[in-house]
Parts: structure tokens; C-alpha cells; sequence
């Protein structure tokens, strides 16, 4: 079945980004939680978690989807065995379906997974986090952060060297992310505050408040639909 | 069965093997009604194309020299019938051009060459 | 008759570069075809054409009767590249139980068989693999599909003897059972053997395609000794291809009329003549360097 290789071929990167994105958390947890500057100044143990959702998870998270977004049938191409995947009859548009799919559920998964850690984490260390909360900054952060794991597929889908498509991604990450700072026109859009609940926030205590950013959201996901279209038009059109 | 085939020398395939099987038939390694392999199998054991083999098996049968028998497989046929008869005529007029070729090379006339025959027939035809 | 393949008109530009330029070419249903061509004279082009790696500048080219691209044809035909990659982070089992479900052909006692005469080892994986063990897994991907149409890119590229003849041996049997077999290659000798079909492709362009026996029958090397050559402008008449003179003899390559121009010889008073088979390879050489 095509969506094993798929799978198969993506297995590596994503454990990978798991288990570092796992590693990111529980240290940011841990930091927050037990550092006496920190607690001492709020006195407020949920910022453990909040600081971690505002910072480091947010941040790794940026580049891991991209990450997530890399490989395909140019990267086959590198590797030398795309003339073996497009002899099977499956169209092109049908492995990129794939592909796109597989990754974009794993780029959740990614968030999901260490976002609902986080309470585990802060338990461990001495602090405490709501799990709905962290429920919600997960969801918030796999959907919103949609544009850039389409940034990943979009810069694979144009370079073959891993290095390249990774650091053109990595730029466009960066760019995205300070768009609101460098775009004052931009901010009404919130789109960072889709991805990471910085305006949200409440000072004490650090939980969020008020309406969840939709408009940043619907337009970080529609920019990621179109940046995941043109990537899928380039698998149709080119040479491989 | 033993075929030494040499693919790049410029003879086709089948013709190497249309008369490899001729000579192993005159030099008596294949005898009247024995059976020859099937199409695939020589085609396996030879590594050539299995058309190559169609081909050849069937010149074999044009110049009645085995008999294609439909799904029973290809067995020598009798050298008495009519068909081995117009090949062993086919084969001696090759040897005739090919000698009446020497000959004008080697720059004697037709007429001369016409005497030697008639000559050496004669000569035949007095012994007896 | 029926084709399997057929091009007309080819073209493929890469930027400057024109890979191929004109390119028509038929390959008959059922047999063997041998494609061959210098490096760089547009076979993999072709080839990755007809798979729809890469899209045609113009022209026309048809796979089993449909425009290249089409998915339900790569239902009906196989593949081997000259690399002969395959997925690295997959065991033989894995691969094999991947590929499966995509043709409903694939004969499983085919499958059991060919792991036992090719010796994979199940359980190892593909990264692992050497290149011969490579090529074989790559067959049995194939050979176990039963596909109508087979295509192998340089099948013999880096193989040692023994297993090339069993590439070879393989293939036969897969033509025997009705698969058209269609491969590129540079080894001469080896199209010679197995090709009962060629096509002879030179700077993106078809300078010689048939089936092998008429070609080999069509052509020959007459050999004229003389004491004192004449020019070889005397001998450039119709069907003559190539003359060339060397010492006392005067060599040419002929397609037609090989009686008439063998007889110039005695007319000419050579020594000697000579008429000769010419080899694929010979044929080749004399062929590419025309252009």
C-alpha cells in the first residue's frame, strides 16, 4: 500500500522530532518549575507551563513541522529511486496526497503529544498545569502551525538536497514568525498569536483568556493550504 | 543437445542453429524420429530469444528436416521423404554456386569449368 | 501485429541541450528488444519518457496503445533501472509484500521460487543488499508481476557473469511465457544472444531498428584485394554504405545489391573477394561513426 511507504520512509524524521520536542519540553518544564528566580518572582506555578508553550515549544515546533514537511519523490529523486516509484501505477498527485497527509498528521501528533506532556512534566517537577489548557495551546499550535509544515513541503518540493529545501524552510520559518513584527499592518491578523498564546495570556496566572485568535488561525491554515497547493502543482509539472 | 552457438559473428541466430541441428543430424548424433528439445526449454538452455528458436525450428520444418508435431514437440523426420529430397537438392545447388564461384575467381571461363564437370561426371558414369 | 511501444517524432530539450530530436521507433509485441546507443544518446530519456519520469518537449509517444502517463498501463508492465535502487529502509520481505498488492497478475509460486533461486534473504534489508543481490530482488519485483511489457535499463550494468547469465536466463523465460521484453544496453554481444529485435539510437535519433536476423542478413563486408588499388570513388554505388581502403584491399560495408558489387571485383581485377557477416559490434561502430 503506497501510504506504508509513506510511512515507512517519514518513520525516522518523525520519532526524531518527537522524541526531541519531548526532550525541549520536560527541560523547559523543569526550568521553569524549579529555578527560584521564577517561582519566587510569580509565585505562580502555572507559568512553569505557560512559559513553555510561549518559548521552546512554540520555537522547536516551528522548525519541526517544517522539518516534517521535507522528503517526498524529489528527495527519491537524490536518492535514486523515484524511476522505481512512478513506474507503479499510482499517479502523482495520489503519492503527494499522501505524503501531505501522513506528514500533516504527524506534525499535530508532534504538537499534541508534548502540549498534553506538559501537565505530566510540571507534576513531576513540583508545579502544575491543566491538562484542558494544555489541550487547547496543542491544537491551537498543530492547526495554526499548519503553514509551517506546508513551508517543509513547499521548499521540498522545489530543492533534491535535503540541506537546501531545510534551509530555505528554516528562513521562511523565521520570516513567517517575525511577519507580525516586521508587517505592522499584519498584526491585526494575529498570526502568532494562532500559534503561540502570547497575547492570550493572562499575567497571573498565566492561563488564557479570552477568544481564541480565529482570524490568525483560518488565515495561518488557508496560507498553508495554498503554500501545500503549489507544492503539489510542482510534483505535477516537473521532471523528475 | 550440444549447439556451440557464436552470436557475434554476423550469421543469425537461427540460422546457426538450423545448421547445427542439419550437421548433427548427418553426422548421426540426432537419428530418424528422435525427439528435439521443446521451443522454451532450448531457448532457456541456449539463453537466446524463444523466437529465435520458432524460427529456426521452423526452417527446420520448411526444409522437411524434422516434423513439428502440434503440442507433442519436434522429431526428426525419415531422410527418404519427399520434402528432405528438395532440401538435399537445396543444400547440393548451394555447394554447386559456391564451387562454380571459386572457380571464376580463381579465373577460369564458364566453358572450362563446364568441361571439368562434364569431364569428372563422365568419368563417373565410365567407372561404374 | 501489435506494438508495445510507439514513438513518433520524439523530442526532448533540456534547456539548451536537445536529448532527443525526432525520435520513431516501434517495438513489436512479443520477443525480445535490444536498445541500443552510446552514453548520452538519449536512451534513458526514452525510457524515463515512456514511464512518464519526464514530460516530452513534443511528439508523440504510446505505451501499450495509451498516452505515456497513463496509471492503469503501469498496471500491465515492469521496470529495473540501471541504478537498481530500491528502498533502503525496507527488507526483501517488506518491499515484495509492498509491491504485491498493486498487480493483480503477480503469481505467488513465482514469488516463492525466485527467493529461493536468487538466495534473498527475507529479513535483510534493502540498504544491505550488494548490487548483484540488488538486481535480483529487482527482477523478482518484476518477474513475479507476469507483466506484458518489460522494461530494463542497462540490466547487466555491474554485474559479475554469473549473475548476469542469470539475469539472462530469467528473461528468456519470461518472453517464453509472452512477456515483450524491451532493454537497453551497451554490451553488444549480450543484445546479439538474446535481442530477436533492435533499435540502434545515435544523438536522440533511430539509425537502424529491425528484427537482428534481417539486419545481420541485409548487410556485409565485401574484402577486395587488388595489386594496384583503384580510387575509392570506383566503388560508391548504390548499396555501398562505407569504403574504405587498406593497404591492397579495398573494404566496404554494403546494404544492397551485395552480388553487383561483389562482381566488381573480377570486373576491377581484384586477387581476390571476399564477402563476410558483419557483427553487431562492427556494425554499430560503422553506423555511429557515419554520423
Amino acid at each position: 500500500m503506497p501510504i506504508y511507504k509513506v510511512w515507512r520512509e517519514s518513520r525516522p524524521r518523525f520519532l526524531f522530532v518527537l522524541a526531541a520536542l519531548l526532550l525541549v519540553t520536560a527541560a523547559s518544564t523543569f526550568y521553569n518549575s524549579t529555578t527560584e528566580s521564577v517561582v519566587l518572582e510569580t509565585k505562580d506555578f502555572h507559568q512553569a507551563g505557560s512559559r513553555t508553550f510561549q518559548g521552546p515549544l512554540f520555537l522547536f515546533w516551528g522548525f519541526a513541522a517544517m522539518f516534517l514537511g521535507l522528503g517526498g519523490l524529489l528527495r527519491e529523486r537524490a536518492v535514486g529511486t523515484v524511476d522505481y516509484t512512478l513506474s507503479l501505477p499510482v499517479s502523482r498527485t495520489r503519492w503527494f496526497l499522501y505524503r501531505a497527509i501522513n506528514g500533516a498528521l504527524q506534525a499535530l501528533a508532534v504538537a499534541i503529544v508534548p502540549a498534553l506532556a506538559v501537565p505530566l512534566f510540571a507534576s513531576l517537577f513540583g508545579s502544575d498545569y491543566p491538562i484542558g489548557e494544555a489541550a487547547i495551546h496543542g491544537l491551537r499550535l498543530g492547526i495554526g502551525g499548519m503553514l509551517f509544515y506546508s513551508i517543509g513541503l513547499l521548499t521540498s518540493s522545489l530543492f533534491a538536497g535535503e540541506f537546501t529545501s531545510a534551509g530555505l524552510g528554516i528562513a521562511l520559518v523565521f520570516v513567517v514568525n517575525n511577519s507580525t513584527r516586521i508587517f505592522q499592518t499584519l498584526k491585526p491578523l494575529n498570526l502568532q498569536d494562532a500559534i503561540a498564546p502570547t497575547q492570550m495570556m493572562d499575567t497571573s496566572p498565566y492561563l488564557a483568556r479570552g477568544a481564541m485568535p480565529w482570524t490568525g488561525i483560518c488565515v495561518s491554515f488557508a496560507l498553508s493550504v495554498v503554500f501545500a497547493s503549489l507544492a503539489w502543482k510542482l510534483h505535477k509539472l516537473r521532471d523528475f | 543437445m550440444i549447439l556451440r552457438l557464436n552470436p557475434s559473428s554476423g550469421v543469425p541466430v537461427y540460422l546457426q542453429i538450423v545448421e547445427q541441428i542439419k550437421h548433427s543430424i548427418e553426422i548421426g548424433a540426432l537419428e530418424e524420429g528422435d525427439q528435439l528439445p521443446g521451443i522454451r526449454p532450448l531457448a532457456e538452455d541456449l539463453v537466446v530469444s524463444p523466437n529465435t528458436v520458432v524460427k529456426a525450428y521452423n526452417e527446420l520444418e520448411r526444409d522437411g528436416v524434422i516434423r513439428l508435431r502440434h503440442g507433442a514437440g519436434a522429431y526428426v523426420s525419415e531422410s527418404n521423404s519427399p520434402n528432405s529430397r528438395r532440401c538435399r537438392i537445396k543444400d547440393a545447388s548451394i555447394l554447386v554456386k559456391n564451387v562454380v564461384e571459386k572457380l571464376r575467381d580463381m579465373g577460369l571461363s564458364d566453358e572450362q569449368s563446364r568441361r571439368l564437370f562434364e569431364a569428372e561426371l563422365m568419368e563417373e558414369v565410365s567407372c561404374r | 501485429m501489435n506494438t508495445v511501444v510507439e514513438t513518433t517524432d520524439l523530442t526532448k530539450r533540456f534547456g539548451e541541450n536537445t536529448a532527443l530530436n525526432g525520435l520513431t521507433m516501434t517495438v513489436p509485441q512479443g520477443g525480445i528488444v535490444g536498445f541500443l546507443g552510446r552514453n548520452g544518446s538519449g536512451k534513458s530519456t526514452t525510457i524515463k519518457i515512456l514511464l512518464d519520469v519526464i514530460r516530452r518537449t513534443s511528439g508523440e509517444a504510446l505505451l501499450l496503445g495509451e498516452p505515456t502517463g497513463s496509471v492503469a498501463v503501469r498496471r500491465r508492465i515492469g521496470f529495473l533501472g540501471e541504478d537498481k535502487r530500491l528502498y533502503p529502509y525496507m527488507t526483501v520481505e517488506e518491499i515484495i509484500e509492498f509491491t504485491r498488492p498493486f498487480f493483480s497478475t503477480w503469481r505467488k509460486e513465482t514469488e516463492s521460487r525466485l527467493l529461493r533461486d536468487f538466495e534473498l534473504p527475507r529479513n535483510c534489508k534493502v540498504s544491505s543488499l550488494s548490487k548483484g543481490m540488488r538486481t535480483k530482488l529487482g527482477l523478482l519485483l518484476n518477474l513475479c508481476r507476469h507483466a506484458e511489457f518489460l522494461i530494463l535499463d542497462e540490466p547487466s550494468e555491474g554485474l559479475d557473469p554469473v549473475v548476469a547469465e542469470q539475469m539472462l536466463q530469467s528473461l528468456v523465460q519470461q518472453a517464453a511465457d509472452g512477456t515483450t521484453i524491451f532493454f537497453s544496453s551497451h554490451q553488444i554481444s549480450e543484445v546479439e544472444q538474446i535481442a530477436d529485435h533492435i533499435i540502434v539510437i545515435e544523438k536522440g535519433r533511430v539509425i537502424l531498428q529491425g528484427p537482428l536476423d534481417h539486419v545481420q542478413q541485409k548487410f556485409r563486408r565485401i574484402n577486395l584485394v587488388f595489386d594496384d588499388p583503384p580510387p575509392a570513388e570506383a566503388f560508391r554505388v548504390d548499396g555501398v554504405d562505407h569504403v574504405s581502403l587498406q593497404g591492397r584491399t579495398i573494404s566496404i560495408l554494403a546494404s544492397r545489391n551485395i552480388d553487383d558489387i561483389a562482381a566488381l571485383g573480377p570486373l576491377l581485377a581484384a586477387k581476390s573477394v571476399e564477402v563476410q557477416p558483419v557483427g553487431l559490434k562492427e556494425l554499430f561502430l560503422e553506423k555511429v561513426r557515419e554520423r
